[in-house]
């Protein structure tokens, strides 16, 4: 891949390789979520990324990087449902709000919003890295963008570092104790299990990276 | 424990199937089989009473599971059920397991100490693993992922003297930090605390004979569990010296006046005017903020901006002071790195609104407090640290500009704290002293202000700063923790003024007497230089009458950071390097890393026989673009400095050859550059490997000297590990055929007129000393404070 | 277990169908699905909204009419509604006069209730949280805000929808709504799981002769599995532990309509001692009969005598179910003469009717 920069197209790419993600793992997620929670993530998941997919023709014709995110933000805030609703409603809420007027990101401006955005999700989940949620996906994707912009990497090479951190992280979920959300209440029975919402994070951010490596 | 029934009406598939369990249980589970009917159990079908029997069998079990073919062997198994006494019904459990998938997924999860709920959870999703393999589209998404959920209970007892401090605490969490794990820990079974935490871990205030509890979970929570045994095997990697040295000193009650007593810690004297650094108490009020996410944007980014700084610190310092001194900064690191913190201060801002400048302070000054309250005086020196790294992210938060004091003239400073990281920071030729009230003689900063040679003073009476002021003339003594005021006491100022010069006097003809050349009592001429790893090295080699350097080990400069030292960097550092010896020569080894010397970005994989594998040279040609980049900052050192270059752990002619060229490439770039270099700089190798000892007429027309390091060809000629605590090698004296190779050496060497050198430390050795000279050896490479001693030695001898 | 249904993915929206063609007093809007009480008389009353996952019914869809809810915002089975259905509920109610959420205390409904309160504040629009926390059986303690709500919703519902029928301002409903929910304890138990329309099967199994301690409402595990004991033993166990329960703290966040965010505020609740009085719920969480829940008040009654506990009013029956769990929950809530007065109040529910 050899383009720099992410566009308006490449975002709608992105989303339509995500809904195609969330309804291959639907039963996955479905699996993970009962063992630690009540059996409806994937459900949500394939709810909300399918709307936006609904949408694709829509979506379009919107060049303006922060009207795209921030519709795409409350399609999924409005038909995720549950907690992951809004947690990745706020994700791309906060992502969006810098993005007003802007056509193109590069990586540095990516890992940026990126940031911003795992920052609000921490503010609206009031959890921190290591509670066993999709923010222990997010923080190394973070921090694996940052450092790919302080290394000077290129916007495909920063992707794909993003990419093997949050896998990581996702695998990195599984020996903890959760402490938010219903996982919370089974304690140390949680240890040993995958948290849902890390896995469906880890698949969006998996789908960036096969959407980028397929230009 | 938990048993095993298998029902079948087939006897052979029951005990097929019980052999399976079996075999993948480790024999550990007790199963018993209960299939066919008929006396000899020979025909096919189920019998209740059979059942019966042999779940009475597993009687003492805590559960009984029991696993059907189908049909009949379900009816008759409940039958079985009606049949047996109400307190033993209550343990069993029929489950609809497949048959054979089932009793071996549930023999293995019952072997592991799973519970009921799980094995028949497990059991019965057994069928799973073949319907993934079956189904590709299936792989991406396999359920049978799930981890052992149970954790690994590992207790370890405290086995060095002082205890859990900072610096094993330090090992430890990077030990951690390498493996797949999540670990919690607690001391004597109090509360278990985040064992990836340096404030959590180091806190826990754990003693030499405490128990310390692991709960240990992940992927590679047995290996961790071995690396750990060994870590408690090797005392914690805790020399154990320390308490011996420093011990707590009694500072006089009584004040003479006009004497402001201290600790001395680093030697010395200083006289100069006083300069205070008293903004070491940054004091941040608290103040609320509307929008917490930009805060939290700006701590991010003030964190990494300091890690980075000291990342940068740590690896001059390396280069610098060496190893043991750059090691302070791993404290600061894991500070910096400390997700618990991190965590605390983020919820003060995301939940109290709080300006993220505030949360940090309020957050580190408690941590800092914590740190005081401890026992141990080396975890409760560390809030030394804290306030250092506390002040550092919050001067970038408040964008305080006075981060960089400028010395602009010598002074000696007085801090009520001061940290490493704030020392290396000053112009270090204006800091002629330091009195500092509050550090400890084992804080970080101490141990670097003795490495930099500048007399410091700790634990001073407060009452001084009543007395002093900016500009004032004071005297310090750093041999005995004297602090005198000029205004007050004039007299003890001269006093110490002329002993300081006496003291100088002293060192000036300690070192030209170590100058002096060693010549042995028939006049044989020999050299002596020095062996060393870092600047500080050459400078103490030089004092101690080093006539050059003959072995200056590059690998050091490689360690301890996240990627190779670029070009200009190690000019900078060979450069220094040959100036602490006031360009007397000096011999650059290139980077022999591999082996023992593990360096993790170098990509040299996990090899079974490291010793024997990609190491040294062999290295350096497989990656010539890490090894050009060195030989460029060499080649270019060698322009205005008398530099020579060797090769380590050379084995074969093709190597020098091969290497030679590489050279000749980058000399012919630099020709191009017009970049001046040495065209005749001479090139020897190391010789460690005893096929060298066969091919030196070979070698004649590609290099200039030889430099035998004796302990690798020790042990690669005896075959022996010198850490090796079993064998009977004693590596401190000549093996007889150490020495016959190095007369063979010698031998070859003078027929092709090559220069030999020797680097070794067991030139220390009187007898091997004597020995090698007889052999006709001259040039001796040891570390700086040897030698003194071994020239001495030298001028004993008397050669035929 | 067999269930009712038609596509899974159309159950939330085919059951607001049914309650839409079944019931005149209440107006059901779809995309964004929410419910609310047809022209209510009483134009300067504070308004209540509450909401949370469908399977709990009739909490809360059922609770919507004269003397309760005014609006109810469903979720898709065992999810919290979006703040977009919370915001179209409340804006299409809003009177001025203020409007206060109801809102049961799971990670998922405070972040949407949040969001929702967020963006009515944009639009000028003061809405206040009242969390309910009552299930005393959740295991992680007070520094995480952790203990779920559960059956004791109901009864919240109930007393300041009267309150609020009688125009209770919104600073006393709110005040009101903080006295009951410190004053309310839960503790349930399951005899079996439920059965998930997403799997198909339970999230958890219970063998014959066993029960689970300490269920929520959604289908997740309980705290302890012990063996089956007679419904005496049981309901002994339940009682016991709430009435053993210590002082409790936690802190809960309320909207700054000023500040524009959310502040951290402290509540205890105080362990229950002998001569309080209380409205006793005995709720069954839908798969369990009516008869069967009484025998759990015969017992209930005759311990709380025997420990000076004063019933003061009752309400036996299913109202907060979870799917068709067989189990049941006991609730505690402090009353005095205020309460029991609002208690008293006339509701027009499809839940509750008097």
């Amino acid at each position: 891949m050899n383009i720099e920069v992410i566009k308006a197209n490449h975002i709608i790419k992105w989303f339509i390789e995500a809904a195609k993600s969330m309804n291959a793992n639907k039963e996955y997620l479905t699996q993970l979520d009962s063992d630690i929670g009540d059996a409806d993530h994937g459900f949500n998941m394939v709810r909300g990324f399918n709307k936006v997919y609904n949408r694709t023709n829509e979506f379009l014709l919107q060049e303006n990087l922060g009207i795209l995110t921030k519709d795409i933000a409350m399609t999924l805030l409005s038909s995720i449902g549950g907690a992951a609703g809004p947690l990745y409603g706020s994700f791309f809420l906060e992502f969006s709000k810098k993005l007003d007027k802007k056509t193109t990101l590069n990586l540095s401006e990516f890992s940026e919003v990126f940031e911003l955005g795992t920052i609000a999700v921490e503010h609206r989940g009031n959890a921190t890295f290591g509670d066993k949620t999709l923010i222990d996906v997010l923080v190394p994707a973070s921090e694996a963008l940052k450092k790919a912009v302080k290394n000077k990497k290129t916007l495909a090479e920063g992707i794909n570092l993003m990419a093997k951190e949050a896998e990581l992280g996702m695998n990195a979920t599984i020996p903890l104790i959760a402490k938010k959300g219903r996982a919370s209440y089974l304690g140390v029975r949680s240890v040993g299990y995958k948290d849902p919402g890390a896995a469906s994070c880890y698949f969006l951010l998996l789908a960036l990276k096969e959407t980028m490596t397929q230009l | 424990m938990i048993g095993i029934v298998i029902v079948s009406h087939s006897k052979k598939l029951a005990e097929g199937v019980k052999e399976l369990a079996n075999q993948m249980s480790q024999n550990k589970v007790p199963i018993i089989t209960a299939a066919g009917i008929s006396e000899e159990k020979k025909g096919i079908g189920t019998d209740p009473i059979l059942i019966k029997l042999a779940i009475e069998e597993l009687a003492i079990c805590k559960e009984i599971l029991i696993l059907m073919d189908m049909g009949s062997a379900v009816m008759n198994a409940q039958l079985a059920m009606d049949l047996i006494d109400a307190e033993l019904k209550q343990k069993i459990r029929l489950c609809e397991a497949p048959l054979i998938e089932g009793a071996i997924v549930a023999a293995v999860q019952i072997m592991i100490g799973a519970n009921i709920d799980s094995v028949i959870k497990e059991a019965k999703r057994s069928l799973l693993g073949k319907k993934v393999m079956l189904d590709p589209k299936n792989t991406q998404t396999n359920p049978l992922e799930k981890e052992e959920k149970i954790d690994l209970v590992l207790e370890i007892r405290v086995p060095n003297i002082s205890g859990l401090h900072a610096r094993p605490s330090v090992k430890l969490i990077a030990i951690i930090s390498q493996y797949q794990v999540n670990v919690r820990v607690s001391v004597n079974n109090g509360e278990f605390v985040d064992a990836h935490s340096v404030s959590q871990v180091s806190t826990l205030g754990a003693k030499k004979g405490d128990l310390l509890i692991f709960r240990i979970n992940g992927k590679e929570k047995l290996k961790l569990k071995e690396i750990l045994l060994s870590f408690e095997k090797n005392n914690f990697n805790d020399n154990d010296l320390l308490p011996l040295k420093s011990i707590e000193k009694e500072i006089p009650k009584k004040q003479v006046s006009g004497k402001y007593s201290g600790y001395g810690v680093s030697k010395g004297i200083a006289i100069g005017t006083v300069k205070s650094l008293s903004n070491l108490h940054i004091k941040v009020e608290k103040s609320v903020i509307a929008n917490p996410i930009s805060q939290i944007q700006e701590l991010n980014s003030a964190i990494q901006q300091v890690l980075e700084s000291i990342k940068l610190l740590q690896q001059k310092t390396q280069a610098q002071y060496g190893q043991e001194d750059a090691e302070i900064f791993n404290f600061h690191i894991l500070v910096l790195n400390d997700r618990n913190t991190l965590n605390k201060v983020k919820s003060l801002v995301h939940q109290n609104y709080y300006s993220a400048s505030y949360a940090w302070f309020k957050v580190m000054t408690s941590l800092e407090e914590v740190y005081l309250k401890m026992d141990n005086k080396y975890i409760r020196e560390r809030s030394s640290d804290i306030l250092e790294i506390k002040n550092k992210v919050i001067d970038l938060l408040k964008n305080n500009k006075n981060e960089h004091f400028e010395l602009k003239k010598p002074v000696i400073l007085v801090v009520d704290d001061i940290g490493p990281a704030q020392l290396l920071s000053l112009k270090l030729e204006f800091v002629k002293g330091i009195i500092s009230l509050n550090n400890t003689e084992t804080s970080h900063a101490a141990i670097l202000s003795k490495s930099l040679g500048i007399p410091l003073v700790t634990r001073v009476d407060k009452a001084i700063l009543k007395q002093i002021k900016d500009k004032d003339i004071i005297a310090i003594n750093g041999f005995n923790g004297d602090v005198y005021i000029h205004s007050e006491s004039p007299n003890k100022v001269e006093e110490l003024k002329k002993l300081k010069i006496e003291q100088e006097e002293i060192i000036k003809e300690q070192f030209l007497h170590s100058k002096k050349n060693a010549i042995s009592k028939d006049g044989s001429k020999f050299k002596i230089y020095g062996n060393i790893g870092s600047t500080k090295e050459g400078d103490i080699a030089y004092k101690n009458g080093a006539e050059g350097i003959g072995l200056y080990r590059t690998e050091f400069l490689f360690m301890n950071r996240e990627k190779a030292p670029s070009e200009e960097e190690q000019f900078k550092i060979y450069t220094d390097v040959c100036k602490s010896v006031n360009n007397l020569p000096v011999t650059i080894r290139t980077l022999d890393a591999g082996g023992d010397k593990f360096i993790s970005y170098l990509g040299i994989s996990k090899e079974k026989n490291p010793s024997l594998g990609l190491r040294g040279i062999r290295y350096c040609l497989k990656n010539k673009a890490i090894f050009k980049t060195q030989l460029k900052a060499i080649c270019r050192v060698s322009a205005k400095y008398n530099l020579k270059m060797m090769y380590p752990m050379v084995s074969t002619v093709e190597e020098v050859e091969l290497a030679n060229n590489l050279l000749r490439e980058v000399q012919n770039e630099l020709d191009t550059e017009k970049i001046a270099f040495d065209k005749n700089m001479k090139i020897g190798i190391m010789v460690e490997v005893p096929s060298i000892l066969f091919l030196i007429p070979e070698l004649s027309g590609m290099i200039d000297f030889l430099s035998i390091g004796s302990n690798d060809l020790t042990q690669y000629l005896l075959a022996s590990d010198r850490e090796h605590q079993d064998l009977n090698v004693d590596f401190n004296t000549l093996h007889t055929s150490v020495l016959l190779a190095i007369k063979k050496i010698i031998k070859e060497a003078d027929k092709v007129h090559l220069e030999v050198n020797f680097c070794g430390e067991l030139a220390q050795n009187e007898k091997a000393l004597k020995q090698l000279s007889e052999l006709g050896i001259r040039n001796f490479s040891i570390s700086g404070p040897s030698i003194p001693n071994c020239k001495e030695k030298i001028r004993e001898i008397y050669l035929n | 277990m067999k269930v009712l249904s038609n596509k899974i993915e159309n159950i939330v929206e085919e059951q607001l169908y049914g309650l839409q063609s079944s019931n005149s007093d209440i107006e059901v809007r779809f995309d964004p699905n929410f419910i609310i009480r047809k022209k209510s008389k009483n134009k300067t009353k504070v308004i209540l909204i509450s909401g949370g996952g469908s399977g709990h019914e009739p909490l809360h869809t059922g609770f919507v009419g004269y003397g309760m809810l005014d609006g109810a915002c469903p979720g898709g089975v065992f999810s919290s509604p979006s703040p977009i259905q919370i915001f179209e509920c409340a804006k299409k109610l809003n009177n001025g006069c203020g409007i206060i959420f109801i809102v049961k205390n799971y990670a998922g409904d405070i972040m949407n209730f949040q969001m929702a309160t967020e963006m009515l504040s944009l639009e000028g629009i003061k809405s206040q949280h009242l969390v309910v926390d009552d299930d005393i059986a959740t295991a992680i303690g007070a520094p995480t805000n952790q203990r779920r709500g559960i059956a004791a919703t109901v009864i919240v519902e109930k007393i300041i929808g009267a309150a609020a029928e009688l125009n209770y301002s919104f600073e006393e409903c709110l005040a009101l709504g903080k006295k009951i929910i410190t004053g309310a304890r839960s503790f349930g138990v399951a005899l079996s799981a439920c059965t998930m329309y997403t799997t198909g099967e339970s999230n958890f199994k219970l063998e014959e002769n066993k029960i689970e301690l300490g269920v929520g409402i959604h289908g997740e595990s309980g705290i302890e599995k012990v063996d089956l004991m007679p419904v005496d033993e049981i309901t002994d166990v339940l009682i016991t532990k709430i009435l053993s329960d210590k002082d409790y703290k936690r802190t809960f966040n309320s909207w700054s309509f000023k500040a524009n965010k959310w502040i951290g505020n402290s509540l205890i609740s105080k362990k229950f001692k002998e001569n309080d009085e209380f409205i006793i719920l005995v709720n069954g969480l839908g798969g369990t009969p009516l008869s069967e829940l009484y025998l759990v008040y015969r017992k209930l009654n005759e311990i709380c005598k025997k420990k000076h506990i004063i019933i003061k009013r009752n309400l036996i029956g299913s109202y907060a179910t979870s799917l068709d769990t067989k189990g049941f929950s006991i609730s505690l809530i402090k009353s005095d003469d205020e309460i029991i007065k609002l208690w008293d109040k006339k509701v027009k529910t499809i839940g509750l009717n008097w």
